[in-house]
């Protein structure tokens, strides 16, 4: 078999394996769904957060409220900053988009491992205030500590998924530039 | 944005995906080989070409811009993918031949060779993969050096060594 008939022959081979063509509405609606549902997670956090302070008016609900503005705030913040430079690619071909796709990983990276010490600065900081006055602790002040530390461990948990995706996108830019 | 130009994206859209949608359900292929993600991905890809589509300014040939788009989305999914998945693209060198027994799934939706020589495609490095997929659409090395932003003398390069590759995979079926 010449290498031209054998190429025709794998084209046919490739042509036929067709499958069907996608249904982009459901796509479309699950996306929009998913980005809904994480505003509103974080709108529904703050408000709560707002309400009981507002309600209690006591230091310790206030400043949780606070803390978790100034958090939603610093981090957002933070990781725009990081990821400057990373929104588009520098040239239209594959090879640009996997250098993107590489900047990419590594600014979500920097951010997650950012939230991760500002969210174990603030549990420490938290834990030290309740350690003060250990008398008064209530059951709602433990189950706050316990978010905060099971947020932490799925922050870390989310940092190695990210690291690993650093690691996938050097491999892939190294393979594309051989 | 008026009605008239968003029925006019819309129309174009369904147009592209008249001409391309097999071809992209294909390159799919290339990327994932497990239905339920594969079908996934072919709706990322139509979502990201959606997306570009206003952005087309005709610096390039409409197929050369859907294939770019529809690549990167692919390498995209090829960053994200977990490690189990990522097994595909450690291919020992030389490759060695695959499995001739074709998976069950696959004896039922494709024939013999079909799912053979798309077994062999997957096995290959991103970087030659990529390649012998554009080749088999058809496109010349200079539509395929644009798109990957490599010389055409790398295109004819890599696609020599993935046919090599891919005729060991696939052994001797004459």
């Amino acid at each position: 078999m010449s290498m031209d008939t054998e190429l025709e022959a794998w084209q046919r081979e490739w042509h036929s394996q067709t499958g069907p063509l996608p249904s982009l509405k459901k796509k479309i609606l699950r996306q929009n769904l998913r980005t809904l549902a994480a505003v509103l997670a974080v709108c529904l956090c703050l408000t709560v957060s707002g309400l009981l302070a507002w309600r209690h008016r006591s230091p310790f609900m206030m400043g949780l409220a606070s803390g978790m503005s100034f958090a939603s705030l610093f981090v957002g913040g933070y990781a725009w900053w990081v990821r400057r430079g990373a929104w588009k690619p520098t040239a239209q071909t594959t090879l640009a988009y996997a250098e993107l796709c590489h900047r990419r990983a590594v600014a979500k990276a920097r951010t997650v491992r950012f939230s991760f010490y500002f969210l174990l600065a603030a549990t420490l900081l938290l834990a030290i205030l309740m350690g003060f006055d250990w008398k008064g602790l209530r059951a709602r002040d433990g189950i706050i500590l316990a978010g905060l530390l099971l947020e932490l461990v799925c922050f870390r948990r989310y940092g190695q998924k990210k690291k690993r995706e650093i690691e996938e996108t050097k491999k892939l830019l190294d393979d594309l530039t051989e | 944005m008026s009605e008239s130009a968003g029925e006019g994206k819309h129309d174009r859209f369904a147009r592209v995906m008249r001409q391309y949608g097999p071809a992209l359900s294909r390159l799919a292929f290339g990327y994932e080989r497990l239905p339920s993600v594969r079908e996934d991905l072919s709706q990322e890809i139509a979502l990201a070409v959606w997306q570009a589509l206003p952005h087309f300014r005709g610096e390039c040939s409409e197929r050369t811009f859907v294939y770019r788009i529809a690549h990167n989305r692919g390498l995209t999914h090829a960053c994200r993918r977990q490690p189990a998945h990522a097994a595909l693209d450690e291919l020992p060198h030389p490759l060695e031949p695959i499995d001739p027994r074709p998976h069950p799934e696959e004896q039922a939706l494709n024939t013999h060779h079909r799912a053979r020589l798309r077994s062999a495609i997957q096995r290959l490095p991103l970087s030659y993969r990529q390649v012998v997929m554009l080749m088999l659409e058809d496109l010349s090395h200079a539509e395929v050096a644009e798109i990957l932003g490599i010389s055409e003398s790398n295109v004819a390069v890599r696609l020599n060594r993935a046919r090599k590759a891919l005729k060991q995979a696939l052994g001797d079926r004459s």
